[in-house]
């Protein structure tokens, strides 16, 4: 009993320090912080690359199979945050042949103080392994 | 004690031991109101939900209903069945579980693991009310929102319950112009209330909750904190309409108070839940249910 509510009073202080860390759904996962922050947008676009250009991905142009993943990931993004990887998202596209790569580009809103923040991630995934190979630090400007 | 022994287990008095003559009362009458609480919460869950399939769903509705009938008999293993309904809930739910869902598992655990031990699962209760009203006041305070109002400006701006609520706490003007800039965006300017009256329920909000829960720990003041603290709840609702959260919190908060006052909860705490189940299967006008 000591033990159970001890952890009780403890766990929304690692809440709060896995919040700042991951920034996942600070209304979930019993850390009491509901009310703490607006739930705001979550924008998840997608740039294939091929060739060595980049190629614009319109999601309503696209298969209704990579639109459910992409409805999955922002529904899945919006209550995990960053442990919310956009792998499943990057395999359904790259499944569609064509592309040599895709950039999936996450943009969250956050209300830090008295402002809103919009925080921008990107991760790249190639064809010859999934994996994140960078943070978009060479993103062409437009697509920021 | 033996010399060089500590109780390290004192402290989970804190929240004060019910009266002797209190103890059965308040145990028997907290359980079944968890209980009734239950069986709408999963009948909430079995309406809302698209998975798993409706008769796993509304079986385990029926499944709560047969641990209310069991309470009669063996209320503690009843209420142990029905905390491990509830995380089969938090199974189906996740990662997208409210945290009502945790509060009432444990609650419910923590009054079934005691036993015999009575006072000790009341104890659990009533820590589980402070450590939720305290908690939610450290939130606000860590997140820094509601120090300058950003909190409730965004939130009267995105949704009307608040912007309604708040019409008749803050000057007109400034609730009209708040819902007047629409959904917070980047590049939207501050968002902070800048009236008297907003700043103080702002402050005032975190501060009481914080307040409220060391005062639960005291002897002398832990009686009308948890009357104050469900006034409290019940405030916040104005805003919020969580009522069902509300009905949850004010059953843990009155673990605190004789046991004639939990019983006096029973029929209103089920008119409500009906109520609210009744309005979700469309047969009353909606109302929120969360």
């Amino acid at each position: 009993m000591c033990l159970v509510v001890g952890l009780l009073l403890v766990w929304p202080a690692v809440h709060h320090a896995a919040w700042r860390a991951w920034h996942f759904d600070a209304w979930r996962f019993g850390g009491f912080a509901m009310y703490t922050v607006p739930k705001l947008a979550v924008a998840t676009g997608l740039v294939g690359e091929a060739n060595g250009g980049w190629v614009s991905l319109v999601p309503h142009e696209l298969p209704p199979g990579v639109q459910d993943a992409l409805a999955r990931q922002k529904k899945f993004r919006r209550a995990l945050g960053d442990l919310a990887r956009p792998d499943p998202l990057a395999r359904a596209v790259l499944a569609l042949g064509g592309l040599d790569g895709v950039v999936v580009v996450i943009k969250e809103q956050h209300l830090v103080g008295t402002e809103v923040v919009e925080e921008t991630r990107w991760y790249r995934y190639s064809l010859s392994g999934l994996e994140d190979l960078s943070s978009g630090t060479d993103f062409p400007q437009e697509w920021r | 004690m033996e010399r060089g022994h500590r109780d390290l287990t004192g402290w989970i008095w804190a929240v004060g031991r019910v009266d002797p003559d209190q103890g059965d009362g308040v145990w028997r009458a907290l359980s079944g109101l968890l209980l009734i609480h239950e069986l709408a919460r999963t009948l909430q869950l079995a309406l809302v939900l698209d998975t798993p399939a409706a008769e796993w769903r509304f079986g385990l509705a029926l499944a709560v209903l047969g641990c209310l009938v069991l309470w009669r008999w063996r209320p503690a293993l009843a209420c142990g069945l029905t905390a491990l309904a509830v995380g089969v809930q938090v199974i189906w739910c996740f990662p997208f579980v409210a945290n009502h869902l945790f509060v009432e598992a444990l609650a419910l655990a923590l009054v079934a693991v005691a036993g015999p031990e009575r006072p000790l699962g009341i104890a659990g209760c009533r820590w589980v009310a402070v450590a939720v009203l305290g908690w939610s006041g450290l939130q606000k305070l860590l997140h820094g929102t509601w120090v300058q109002g950003s909190f409730l400006a965004s939130a009267i701006a995105m949704e009307e319950g608040f912007a309604q609520a708040f019409a008749w706490l803050l000057p007109s003007g400034e609730v009209a112009a708040l819902v007047a800039r629409g959904q917070p965006a980047p590049g939207s300017g501050e968002w902070a209330l800048g009236s008297a009256a907003g700043l103080a329920i702002s402050n005032g909000t975190w501060l009481a909750e914080i307040l409220l829960a060391a005062l639960l720990l005291k002897r002398r003041t832990r009686r009308w904190a948890s009357w104050a603290a469900v006034a409290l709840i019940l405030g916040v609702q104005l805003g919020a309409r969580e009522l069902f959260f509300a009905g949850l919190m004010t059953v843990l908060l009155l673990s605190f108070q004789r046991a004639a006052w939990l019983r006096r909860l029973v029929p209103v705490l089920v008119v409500l839940d009906a109520a609210l189940i009744a309005s979700l299967a469309g047969w009353l006008p909606a109302w929120t249910f969360n």
